[in-house]
């Protein structure tokens, strides 16, 4: 059983489901249904997204609402959200050492893992 | 084709304005109200212009739906939205001319207005023209889900 689907986002999908309904697209929900059709794409997102995190999927949630309503030609499913959602920002890499070793380190380094190693199979 | 809006003043071409995904929007949003409500509101987003500065669209979008969210009831809403801009009018001919900043003002008006005002609106209105809720099903649609956006963003959960 998925969980219940977060304010934040809940918030995003009706947002998102405002920005279609303006489009007046073929298959448009009636008026008297759209926070039903909202809080059924919020679940739907759920049950196949899980682990929602508003820092980092607020945006790519509105970017991939805004992406389909750039290419919908009639009402979507939910499950057309998935084809135009952008990918997480990449964690932060690791900065490169300022500067490499010098010959005299990396000769260093192999004397310590050479002792490492007869240390080991001693 | 170059299109200067005579609220705003925000200038550009025809096209331009069709890329714009905000612009898109917004025209949308009023093509879907009855003119009763979209003339008052335009002359409102005008409203929130400074004097140097052309309002975005991003931000006349996010008004607009914010006042249409403010109270289902369309007339209303329309005859608010002209006792605002008219009273802010005279302040501004009166030297007053800081921009609005958000919708303290129209929700004092709309708290202060007896059902008179609303009746005599109504009675302005051609017979065919009379609207007794919402202006159209997407504008219905749209203040129904700002009214679900501010709930999910008030509770935790929905």
């Amino acid at each position: 059983m998925s969980e219940a689907a977060p304010g934040w986002l809940v918030a995003e999908v009706a947002e998102g489901i405002q920005r279609l309904l303006v489009l007046r697209l073929d298959g448009c929900p009636p008026a008297d249904a759209v926070e039903a059709v909202a809080l059924a794409w919020a679940d739907a997102l759920m049950v196949r997204g899980g682990a929602w995190r508003e820092d980092l999927d607020s945006p790519r949630l509105r970017e991939a609402f805004r992406r389909l309503a750039a290419h919908a030609t009639r009402w979507p499913a939910p499950a057309e959200i998935w084809q135009h959602l952008p990918a997480r920002p990449a964690p932060p890499r690791l900065q490169a050492p300022p500067t490499p070793p010098s010959d005299e380190e990396r000769a260093k380094i192999r004397a310590l893992l050479q002792q490492a190693r007869q240390h080991l199979v001693r | 084709m170059r299109l200067r809006c005579p609220v705003c003043h925000a200038e550009a071409a025809l096209e331009a304005w069709a890329e714009d995904d905000a612009a898109r929007e917004m025209m949308a949003l009023l093509s879907a109200l009855d003119a009763t409500l979209a003339r008052p509101l335009v002359a409102y987003l005008g409203l929130f212009r400074s004097g140097s500065r052309a309002l975005s669209w991003e931000r006349a979008l996010r008004i607009a739906r914010e006042v249409l969210a403010l109270d289902a009831n369309a007339l209303r809403l329309a005859a608010a939205l002209s006792q605002t801009v008219e009273q802010l009018r005279v302040k501004r001919d009166a030297g007053d001319v800081r921009p609005l900043t958000g919708h303290n003002y129209i929700k004092r008006v709309l708290e202060g207005m007896p059902s008179g005002a609303v009746a005599a609106v109504e009675r302005a209105q051609d017979a065919p023209r009379r609207i007794e809720r919402a202006p159209s099903a997407t504008v219905d649609g749209v203040m129904r889900l700002e009214a679900l956006k501010r709930r999910a963003r008030g509770v935790g959960e929905v």
